[in-house]
């Protein structure tokens, strides 16, 4: 995809003030790893608050184990703030691609980690020297029912049966493009404009469900 | 430079971006590409989070169906048992074995207090079952990330404080079989259960229930393998799973 190649080649112009609001990210990334090695401690705290929500998002996605997750999300900071420090960022304005390569390796070493750990033999694997995810919290499990029931109840109201299966198929089973645009009759040319406007349409009353939610005081 | 970064996440938008990396469906090339924007761009990762929270949501959508289904076809068969036993061809069945087992009288009287006794708890075991059934535990099991054969978390099972349906919702990934295998081996690698012929649902998951009782704690791990129409069978998935007991009731 051309934008997604693009996206990793930033031009950084110096015509570009850093910090303004039209500020390139990556200029704007690079200044901070500036500020840092000539020892400004705000600047690392910017660093964090700056990628910490995005870090915790993609370290999400890449395992299910919340406390693996928030053990590589420190050791990430602190190796980037570490090599910040001593100069060894050596193209700062791409930090973001610096810091997701750092998170990536340190997660696949924990894997190699606890591969070599389990001992594995010949087809079997030490079920009991895995490391068991922590139970999820009572909270994250009634959250996680009441979005399941938002989520049916729009299903529900969606207008077009082929939108609700469009959706189904695209998030939840492995079926190729081809293979839904040949099931429910679409286009493979306007297939990413099917699953957008069915989205939006999702998108819609998701949204008006949550205006309708915010005027009904709580405990009605 | 602003105008670039709209132009962006128009294609973004556009070609569901957020969407297909949150599904899985973006390229190594493209995830590479998207989760280097993303990281540094807060529109994107509120994109992210939105198309995760209705991916999760959706699946559990799904599994909860998944297990309506499994447990309304137990109650189904659990139906027609009851029809039967209450039916008059089930009372004569009943009333005959009765009439044979009495013939040698002390023998008999007690055989037939205890068909009695078995008839009654059997009912009222009926009874129980064809109550619906909260608090249903379903195990959603997904193959670890890459490979579903590379050794992933463990999946804890805990059990129903009262006797119950266990589901367990697993999702195979990678190419489809016509059929399935599931072996669920105790430790030692002890096969205490194997069923076979075990199809995909329309969402691409297998579905397997098992009873409560049927489970001790402990660890098991659930072997999958693909049947190909010709040929042996293909390592699919391996699931650890850990089987904890049932919280005790505090009074």
């Amino acid at each position: 995809m051309a934008v997604l190649a693009r996206m990793d080649r930033k031009d950084v112009t110096t015509e570009t003030v850093a910090g303004s609001p039209d500020a390139e990210p990556g200029l704007a990334a690079a200044e901070l790893v500036l500020r840092i090695r000539a020892g400004d401690r705000r600047a690392e705290g910017e660093l964090v608050e700056r990628f910490s929500r995005g870090l915790r998002l993609m370290l999400r996605q890449l395992t299910q184990d919340p406390s693996l997750a928030e053990d590589v999300f420190q050791e990430t900071f602190r190796l980037v703030v570490e090599k910040a420090r001593g100069g060894e960022i050596h193209q700062p304005e791409k930090l973001a691609g610096f810091l997701r390569s750092l998170a990536r390796n340190l997660l696949i070493a924990d894997r190699r980690k606890a591969v070599r750990y389990t001992g594995l033999g010949e087809g079997e694997e030490a079920v009991d020297r895995l490391r068991p995810p922590e139970p999820e919290p009572q909270l994250d499990r009634v959250l996680r029912q009441e979005e399941a029931l938002h989520v049916r109840a729009l299903l529900a109201e969606l207008r077009f049966d082929r939108d609700r299966e469009l959706l189904l198929r695209f998030y939840l089973s492995d079926d190729s493009k081809q293979a839904i645009c040949a099931d429910l009759a679409i286009d493979p040319e306007r297939f990413n404009r099917v699953l957008f406007r069915a989205r939006e349409r999702l998108r819609e009353l998701w949204e008006r469900s949550a205006k309708r939610r915010r005027l009904v005081p709580a405990g009605r | 430079m602003r105008e670039r970064e709209d132009m962006d996440h128009q294609i973004i938008e556009a070609e569901n971006v957020a969407e297909r990396y949150v599904a899985g469906k973006l390229s190594e090339e493209e995830i590479a590409g998207f989760e280097e924007h993303y990281l540094d761009c807060q529109a994107c990762i509120a994109r992210v989070e939105d198309a995760e929270r209705l991916h999760r949501g959706l699946r559990q959508v799904a599994t909860e169906e998944a297990a309506r289904s499994v447990i309304a076809r137990r109650l189904g068969f659990l139906g027609v048992l009851a029809a039967l036993v209450r039916s008059r061809q089930g009372a004569l069945g009943l009333t005959l074995i009765l009439a044979l087992v009495t013939l040698p009288a002390a023998l008999g009287l007690w055989q037939a207090g205890r068909l009695r006794h078995e008839l009654a708890a059997a009912q009222e075991a009926l009874q129980t079952a064809r109550r619906p059934q909260g608090n249903t535990v379903i195990v959603s099991l997904s193959p670890y990330r890459a490979s579903g054969l590379e050794p992933g978390p463990v999946h804890p099972v805990p059990l129903p404080a009262e006797p119950g349906w266990i589901v367990l919702s697993l999702e195979p990934g990678g190419a489809a079989y016509p059929a399935y295998r599931a072996t669920l081996l105790a430790a030692g690698d002890r096969a205490v259960w194997q069923g076979s012929a075990l199809q995909l649902d329309e969402l691409g998951t297998l579905n397997l229930s098992l009873h409560s009782t049927f489970l001790s704690p402990g660890d098991y791990l659930l072997r999958l393998e693909g049947l190909p129409a010709s040929g042996a069978p293909v390592p699919v998935a391996r699931f650890p799973l850990r089987v904890t007991p049932a919280p005790s009731v505090k009074e």
